[in-house]
């Protein structure tokens, strides 16, 4: 029989779902509990599509997916490995932006998104994903997550790990 | 996560000062709730109008207290954490004591920068 754990953790302002599953394991998720609108693979292969879909994704190992399209659908993920599988999940009816930072990026460019003429409330976060990054010298660990806010100035130094980058739209 | 139940023993009631001195400690203590510091709360504090409310108001002021003392309770050197880096082998870990943070609410770990 194949198995998965899965678990979830909050902040007020989004979530994080957790999936660690055998080669195999099919998961199915109905309109209510699809919140997840980014998800990060930490390692494993599996398929994900909406149910009876013929078209579908391929979830990676170290890869970050966009999966906004299919937030309140039905959808089916099937493991073709043992897989680890980080979703971040909507807690209301914001918009979100997220992409991994880059390895190059060792400063975070706050300033694009704040600096305008019209000011906007959009708020922050990153979220670490795997390994130890550093940030500001502040060594982060799986789930850790914070608040970055302009104009404070964030160094980066992913010292081999990954972390995410969210925005909520205000 | 399952808490123990709050203990409070009315050690002298007050009348003419509107106080009385109370001891709290949790139901599974280490020692004696005799043996805990007493605290002097008014009755401005305390909620008469029903048995219950006033039980929840002691409680109340009670429950910083009793977690005060929790957090204030001695770690035996007995159970001092050991010094080594941490490993996915798990022969690394036998015979070692590892101190890790107890998180019952499921919350994410909110770092400061």
């Amino acid at each position: 029989m194949t198995t998965c754990k899965r678990y979830f953790r909050n902040c007020n302002e989004f979530g994080i779902c957790v999936n660690i599953g055998k080669k195999g394991y099919v998961l199915a998720e109905e309109p209510t509990e699809r919140k997840t609108i980014f998800q990060y693979g930490i390692y494993g292969v599996g398929k994900f599509a909406r149910i009876f879909d013929p078209n579908y994704i391929t979830f990676e190992g170290g890869k970050f997916y966009d999966v906004r399209e299919y937030e309140k659908d039905n959808v089916v993920f099937e493991a073709q490995e043992d897989f680890f599988l980080i979703g971040f999940n909507k807690l209301d009816d914001y918009n979100w932006e997220g992409r991994l930072i880059d390895k190059d990026e060792s400063k975070l460019d706050l300033r694009s998104i704040y600096d305008h003429e019209t000011p906007v409330n959009h708020r922050c976060f990153i979220v670490c994903f795997d390994g130890n990054p550093l940030v500001n010298g502040k060594k982060l660990k799986r789930y850790d997550y914070a608040e970055v806010t302009y104009p404070k100035e964030y160094n980066i130094n992913l010292n081999g790990g990954v972390l995410g980058f969210f925005i909520k739209l205000c | 996560m399952i808490l123990p139940n709050i203990l409070f023993k009315v050690i002298s009631n007050d009348l003419v000062n509107k106080s009385m001195v109370v001891k709290f400690c949790r139901e599974n203590a280490p020692k004696a709730i005799d043996e805990y510091k007493a605290y002097n709360i008014s009755y401005y504090n305390l909620d008469f109008t029903s048995p219950e409310a006033l039980i929840e108001s002691i409680k109340s002021t009670g429950t910083s207290i009793v977690m005060q003392q929790f957090n204030n309770e001695p770690i035996l050197s007995e159970n001092k954490p050991s010094d080594f880096a941490q490993s996915v082998d798990l022969e690394q870990y036998v015979g070692k004591i590892v101190s890790v943070t107890l998180d019952s609410t499921g919350d994410l770990n909110k770092i400061e920068l």
